[in-house]
């Protein structure tokens, strides 16, 4: 794959295999992000809630998904 | 099975489980002994791998390009993001510039440090045989060491390929350092 046309075409999903792959990488990059920024929002003192709201989540959710990395990120202790 | 391995060879299954649950990878497989097998003070078999040239550092490094930790996108991943228009190393390079490296640091697996890969399995059994061999009345870190070079798993020949050291030479450096001809 080399222009841009080729690449408008495989993100188009002619082929299921390369848009299917394309969308299960996306949605592990967005897992990253949030995963990265959650990190970054405890770390500037933001709350549970306070990042369940902007995330459109509850604050279990997004407490029960990201304490782990929290603690070995050193979140919250600002 | 691990009563007859030396202090040595207990630290490289031990430090191998740590780096494994450090790199947020599920399994101990046989790149986290090798990583074992670079602790200070395990014996003979990080001799042998600082004198090719290979550190923890070093190591670490190439592992985690090879598997990012679980969750995280990987090398197929990059390849499939760039057909749709996105460059996974540069978001990944911003992120880090942006936010610090700890901002990607991997949790480290619940269960990480228990379970082992066949290919570990494998390799561990391979270093009892090569003891055995040698005529050995314990397992040390040198027979892991050639248990890993013997236990034909790809990953491992293409991780040890990149890093530049070819598995014949260091089976030979390490009998030679036992006293043996290869």
């Amino acid at each position: 794959m080399t222009g841009t046309a080729d690449l408008a075409t495989s993100a188009s999903g002619a082929d299921p295999l390369v848009g299917l792959k394309a969308a299960s990488a996306l949605r592990r990059l967005a897992e990253t992000l949030e995963s990265a920024q959650v990190s970054n929002a405890r770390r500037q003192g933001w709350s549970w809630q306070e990042i369940a709201d902007v995330l459109g989540v509850t604050k279990q959710a997004v407490h029960q998904k990201h304490a782990a990395a929290d603690k070995v990120r050193g979140g919250g202790r600002v | 099975m691990f009563e007859r391995f030396t202090v040595g060879a207990r630290e490289v299954v031990t430090t191998a489980a740590a780096e494994a649950s450090n790199l947020g990878h599920p399994a101990v497989g046989p790149e986290h002994l090798l990583l074992g097998l670079l602790y200070p003070g395990v014996g003979v078999g990080r001799e042998v791998l600082n004198d090719a040239g290979l550190t923890a550092d070093r190591v670490r490094d190439a592992v985690r390009r090879r598997s990012p930790a679980s969750g995280f996108p990987t090398a197929d991943d990059a390849e499939s993001l760039r057909s749709v228009g996105i460059d996974l190393d540069e978001v990944m390079a911003r992120l880090e510039q942006t936010l610090g490296p700890d901002a990607l640091a991997p949790v480290p697996a619940r269960r990480g440090g228990r379970r082992f890969t066949p290919v570990a399995k494998k390799t561990l059994q391979l270093a009892l045989r090569e003891a055995v061999w040698l005529k050995s009345g314990a397992i040390g870190s040198e027979h892991v060491l050639l248990g890993l070079l013997r236990c034909e798993d790809k990953g491992i020949t293409a991780l040890l390929a990149e890093l530049g050291v070819e598995p014949d030479d260091l089976r030979r450096t390490t009998l030679s350092k036992l006293g043996r001809a290869a």
